[in-house]
């Protein structure tokens, strides 16, 4: 089993969800984390953001184990403030071992009724912001000749996917992103993986209308059907990914170095298997 | 009668290029041609169109004989979209292809890479695609007919060292697509990537290019960068000429190709045979 005892865990989009996990299960192995989230406001989402509350409460959580924690309420968004909390950390922390990159925001709307608002809210948190962060650590990272560079998107990247056209592009992109990091920084001994996720359930995916554009539906179900819709979609039968499924392969991926540099580990309920590759 | 007769086409990044061919060959087969282009250059990217140029192709559609018009707009701006778009259906009544083209490239790796570097290709070849495309889809809606093609790259088929944000702009063009292809499917409109290797223009013979592919010479000219380009595909073909893109182009546009929707078509001398997909 991987060991993260005493690494430097940076995770954005720590407050809750699937970073809040993957956070607390590093944590529990004793690394020292760092949480980013809490970003600013946004109009589009249909949900809230995390807010400085959120954070608080996470960092609690991920000290109960013991662990060393430090937060940072900043918005991916924002370039400056993301490569400023970067060198504080390393100045007070370290470099990172483990960069998690878990900021992602979602919206549903057709093209035709999509506003610049939300493509930008979209397009800025998932993309440039995964630029935003690894623009800040890369030097540092290929200086210290070590370590491994997370990218979380849904499931969207993989495929084309009715009402999220915004979240997809960001996706693919975020892909296209890592991939080509990771041929930039192998040689430094710096791994770049993604992590791709079905439905897991968490904020991102408590809508009605997010749960039925991931069903591949045009119309909006409503509770029950919808998650019958998310089950019917899914070759494996399940609504949901299993978050203890999801944190275990990003442990796998953030402990398996430069020999699978590059990857695209696919945990989505066995639509991987509708995958080109 | 000619094959897009009576047919209204738009393209963006007109000025010169492939825009520029796309356009004339819309025209020679009896389409109303429209084309935008920025006129302006990105301090950061590959030498970009002028407005000189915009108006040499617009004077080349004349030739041809097509009723056209050319404007200068930023394809990131929806109020300029909207203008194009509705100054071809105020004077034609439709927009039956639309060409999603413009697109700008600046190399380096992420770790020296300027913040311009990022903004203006991302900028430019994602959120400009979408924000072109989001502008003529109410209108193919509407009509319930239309043909949209978003210029890609084989980079989106792969990691791009040193071409990071390229990269990651042309892969996030094939999810946005591939999404819209989906929405819109229904209607019969098709949506579809174009994803060309290298083609012979100012974004492949510019002197930044050249010393990318040839870091080792200090003043590289075509001939030294000639292998190297081949190198890349099992065709051995340094780079496609205009007319093999709008080959390509073409069918996606044509009757031929009314069920084509959704595909990311590659045009590369084999590189794709590389890719997983």
């Amino acid at each position: 089993m991987e060991s993260f005892r005493d690494k430097v865990v940076v995770v954005t989009g720590g407050a809750r969800g699937i970073g809040l996990e993957v956070a607390r299960s590093m944590a529990a192995d004793g690394a020292v984390l760092v949480l980013l989230d809490a970003p600013g406001a946004m109009s589009t989402l249909g949900y809230d953001a995390a807010g400085p509350d959120d954070l608080a409460r996470a960092a609690e959580s991920v000290r109960a184990s013991g662990a060393r924690c430090t937060t940072y309420a900043v918005d991916v968004r924002d370039r400056r403030a993301v490569a400023a909390a970067v060198d504080e950390i390393v100045r007070d922390v370290g470099c990172p071992d483990v960069v998690v990159n878990c900021a992602g925001v979602c919206s549903v709307v057709d093209a035709d009724e999509m506003s610049d608002e939300h493509w930008a809210e979209v397009v800025d948190t998932n993309l440039h912001g995964a630029y935003n962060l690894v623009r800040a650590v890369i030097g540092p990272m290929t200086e210290r000749g070590g370590g491994a560079i997370l990218q979380v998107v849904g499931d969207e990247a993989r495929r084309g996917a009715a009402r999220l056209s915004h979240v997809s592009a960001a996706g693919w992109a975020a892909i296209g992103f890592a991939k080509s990091v990771a041929l930039e920084s192998a040689g430094a001994g710096v791994a770049v993986h993604v992590l791709c996720v079905g439905p897991v359930e968490t904020a991102l995916t408590e809508s009605d209308a997010f749960r039925s554009a991931a069903a591949d539906r045009r119309e909006v179900l409503r509770g029950e059907e919808a998650l019958a819709a998310l089950g019917a979609r899914h070759p494996n039968g399940a609504a949901w990914v299993s978050m203890t499924d999801v944190v275990r392969a990003a442990r796998f991926l953030a402990a398996s170095g430069t020999s699978a540099t590059g990857s695209v580990l696919d945990v989505s309920a066995g639509l991987s298997a509708l995958n080109s590759a | 009668m000619s094959e897009f007769s009576g047919k209204v086409a738009l393209v963006t990044g007109g000025a010169k290029g492939q825009g520029r061919n796309h356009a004339l060959a819309l025209a020679e087969a009896g389409a109303r041609v429209g084309i935008v282009d920025v006129c302006r250059q990105f301090d950061s990217c590959a030498p970009m169109g002028t407005e000189e140029d915009l108006r040499t192709t617009e004077a080349m559609l004349k030739e041809r004989g097509a009723e056209c018009f050319a404007m200068v707009g930023d394809t990131r701006s929806s109020s300029d979209m909207r203008r194009f778009v509705d100054t071809a259906r105020e004077r034609w009544g439709s927009v039956d292809v639309f060409v999603a083209n413009a697109g700008v490239a600046a190399f380096g790796p992420v770790a020296e890479m300027t913040d311009d570097m990022w903004d203006d290709v991302v900028g430019a070849n994602l959120t400009g695609v979408a924000t072109s495309i989001r502008a003529v889809v109410p209108v193919m809606k509407e009509q319930r007919s239309g043909r949209i093609i978003a210029t890609s790259s084989s980079v989106a088929r792969e990691g791009g060292p040193n071409n990071a944000n390229y990269a990651a702009s042309k892969w996030g063009v094939i999810g946005f697509v591939k999404s819209l292809a989906i929405e819109l499917a229904p209607l019969g409109v098709t949506v579809n990537a174009l994803a060309p290797m290298s083609v012979s223009t100012d974004m492949c013979h510019n002197d930044k290019t050249y010393r990318l592919f040839r870091p080792d010479l200090a003043d590289p000219t075509e001939d030294d960068v000639r292998d190297t380009f081949a190198s890349l595909n099992p065709m051995r073909v340094p780079w496609l000429e205009l007319e093999d893109v709008t080959a390509g182009l073409h069918y996606l546009a044509s009757e031929s190709g009314r069920y084509v929707t959704g595909a990311s078509l590659d045009i590369a001398g084999g590189w794709n045979a590389y890719h997983s997909a």
